[in-house]
């Protein structure tokens, strides 16, 4: 068996212990949704961070910035500066104000189904693109570090392992996966950091004198090209519209974060408002170090890997085979010459493997395998966590209050979010094989652009303005919405002429991210719909909820 | 004013003004008080706290501190990518061997949510005094 092999076993069995521990701790559906508000500030702190670090963030970011330098590391930046929104706007009205899901907080003004119903159909669909995009890269990613196991196998397992943790042990085992993986991804990142900076006798300095002597092209709008190093700007957000894209981008995570159904459900696995304050504060803390961290995995894979040593890579015979059968002879000595200084040769460039690559450069076979079981582990947590969140919204949103008006009782309302769970996992495991060979990558964007759009103008103008109506309320998250879907499909993400894109045709919105116009789409929405409307129901509701969210009067637990 | 809310008085005060049999607790119970449970508070209720002076300088205080907080980090924030990409050669000014402008910016974000985080947790402790005092007088019916 091989290495990376039994690391990934070993992870699976201790997850598994947790979840029979916590199968027996789960009865109520307060449990079964919310681990019973049994988590500390400090160990939600840990879940959320554990939930946001997705093997995207692991692994693409380094991979980002292994191959464009600066523009990776000001990619990274957004992710943390994200939380303040959740830490100021959004972590406490919603615990005081909630029970299960991102709708409660709604409902706790507009008491209407059909918010309930639009809400719950967000959540399900940032839920669903999140984590396709996540099944897919989990196949993509387990196969290329363990070529024995096929694509499908790996999402298959991926899929009924989060299943068993969902259904079984409820978000107390979804919380305490997410907690183990989280300290296992920080383990890891911190020793590859040490070890990079030993490389670089720990200089700053020095290290950033190794990144300037790497440098990469920049092609200009008049055809002329410049020369770049790794410290500066320019090298992936360049031409006419890279900054705005960049800028795009920031939007959608500033506002989406605080969109996100599976991190919104966190805030209820803890006792009051004050421990959700306190687990947003842990989780910026651990997430504000994994990515300044990540930086030094970036740039330590460019100057200790190399960018033309980083890609889906062959060892042994099967690298020899392949410089013999390399036709073109400078090729070929370019080849041979990468075998002997590395080990293996690489068949096609990919930045994902850059943190593992570099795992392997410091730390052999060994870490290797470890670093490939912590991607393994973060994929499988954050596709629980996603997976708890929409079964919540389905069962407590659109079953127990939508169909059954409230009345449904509690072992109902599991047995519910149970077969929901199951059929979310069916669907999401169908679609991630059905979309293998596409590049999936902008699905995670687009689940911000929409979290964006859709949910945070109508949690932050429910919380805030009297004058919000319900048909503002769904007219805001219905365009946000279509907005954000329409944008993207018209964008560079899905649309170009090189035969990549799902399809070829010169893309009409010049932007990979939509955020920059479908956030304030979505505002308008919500403000037109508000200014047409009168809703003296509404408006009386906005005292309760202000009330509920500032005090925490009425709060559940 | 508000009519009292809530039928749980302090373990102190059960003692001083009930008997301790439970007989004689449940009497005190049907008395007349209004249990916390989401329903039962009407929501002319909600709009007299809503309304209340106490409460009102309660919400007013915070966002007093949220409003800018919001606004300096996301000046902030958007200004790196701003310069970035439109200011390339400011930003590429060397500080220290090759550390540039650009990258000690972008690693100042970090510390710049920390420290906004750091002020609103201080912050909110003096929040979470006057939300208490004034749960507190709600609740024993004090407003």
């Amino acid at each position: 068996m091989t290495t990376p092999l039994m690391m990934f076993l070993t992870f699976i069995a201790l997850t598994l212990v947790i979840t029979y521990w916590a199968s027996r701790r789960t009865k109520t559906a307060a449990e079964f949704y919310s681990a019973g508000r049994s988590i500390t500030g400090f160990q939600n702190g840990w879940a959320i961070a554990g939930d946001y670090m997705s093997a995207a963030s692991f692994l693409g970011i380094a991979g980002l910035i292994a191959f464009y330098g600066y523009d990776g590391f000001m990619y990274s930046v957004g992710w943390l500066v994200a939380y303040l929104t959740v830490l100021l706007i959004v972590a406490e009205p919603l615990r005081n104000s909630g029970k299960y899901t991102m709708a409660d907080l709604l409902a706790a003004r507009f008491r209407e189904k059909k918010v309930r119903a639009v809400a719950a159909f967000s959540t399900l669909t940032v839920s669903l693109l999140y984590m396709i995009a996540q099944m897919v890269g989990a196949g993509l990613i387990v196969n290329l570090l363990i070529p024995g196991l096929s694509f499908e196998v790996i999402v298959l397992s991926v899929g009924v392992l989060m299943l068993v943790y969902v259904v079984f042990g409820g978000m107390l085992a979804t919380t305490w996966v997410q907690i183990v993986k989280a300290v296992l991804l920080m383990a890891g990142t911190i020793l590859l950091s040490v070890l990079v900076l030993k490389q670089f006798g720990f200089s700053l300095i020095g290290f950033f004198d190794e990144v300037a002597k790497i440098t990469g092209v920049v092609k200009q709008a008049d055809g002329s090209s410049v020369v770049k190093n790794f410290t500066q700007p320019g090298l992936k957000y360049n031409g006419q519209w890279g900054p705005l894209d960049l800028i795009s981008l920031g939007v959608a995570l500033i506002c989406g974060t605080a969109g996100l159904p599976h991190i919104l459900v966190r805030f209820y696995t803890v006792p009051s408002a004050k421990a959700a304050r306190t687990s947003v504060v842990w989780a910026m803390i651990l997430i504000g170090c994994f990515y300044i961290m990540t930086t030094f995995l970036g740039f330590g894979a460019a100057t200790l890997v190399g960018k033309s040593n980083i890609g889906v890579f062959a060892e042994g015979d099967k690298a020899t085979a392949i410089v013999q059968a390399e036709p073109d002879a400078a090729k070929r000595e370019t080849l041979s010459k990468q075998l002997a200084e590395t080990g293996y040769v690489v068949k096609s460039s990919n930045s994902n493997l850059a943190a593992p690559l570099l795992a392997r450069k410091l730390g052999g076979e060994w870490l290797l395998s470890f670093v490939s079981a912590i991607a393994f582990a973060t994929i499988l947590a954050v596709v629980a966590g996603l997976t708890i969140a929409s079964s919540s919204a389905f069962s407590h949103d659109v079953w127990q209050n939508v169909i059954r008006g409230g009345k449904a009782t509690e072992k109902e309302s599991i047995f519910v979010a149970r077969i929901a769970a199951g059929i979310i996992g069916v669907v999401s495991i169908g679609l991630a094989i059905a979309l293998k060979s596409q590049n999936v990558a902008f699905l995670v964007g687009l689940a911000f652009a929409v979290a964006a759009a859709a949910n945070v103008p109508a949690i932050i103008l429910a919380i805030f303005w009297r004058g919000f109506t319900t048909a503002g309320m769904i007219a805001g998250m219905v365009s946000g919405l279509v907005s954000s879907i329409v944008l993207i499909v018209l964008s560079p993400a899905v649309m170009g002429t090189d035969g990549k894109h799902i399809i070829n045709a010169a893309a009409i919105f010049p932007l990979e991210n939509p955020a920059i116009l479908s956030v304030p789409i979505g505002f308008l929405g919500a403000v037109v719909g508000s200014l047409l409307t009168r809703d003296a129901k509404s408006e009386a509701g906005h005292a309760e909820l202000l009330v509920r969210a500032h005090t925490g009067l009425h709060a559940e637990g | 004013m508000l009519m009292p809310l809530h039928p749980d008085p302090k373990p102190s005060d059960v003692a001083a003004s009930a008997p301790p049999d439970p007989e004689h607790r449940d009497q005190a119970t049907s008395h007349g008080h209004v249990s916390l449970n989401v329903g039962t508070v009407s929501p002319a209720q909600f709009r007299q706290i809503a309304e209340h002076p106490e409460f009102q300088a309660l919400v007013a205080r915070k966002k007093r501190f949220i409003w800018p907080a919001i606004a300096f980090f996301v000046v902030y924030y958007f200004l790196l990518p701003a310069l970035v990409g439109y200011f390339p050669k400011v930003m590429e000014t060397r500080l220290v061997g090759q550390i540039n402008v650009a990258y000690v910016f972008a690693l100042s974000q970090f510390f710049m949510a920390w420290v906004v985080m750091a002020l609103y947790v201080v912050k909110a402790r003096s929040f979470d005094k006057m939300e208490h005092e004034f749960v507190r007088k709600v609740k024993e019916g004090r407003l």
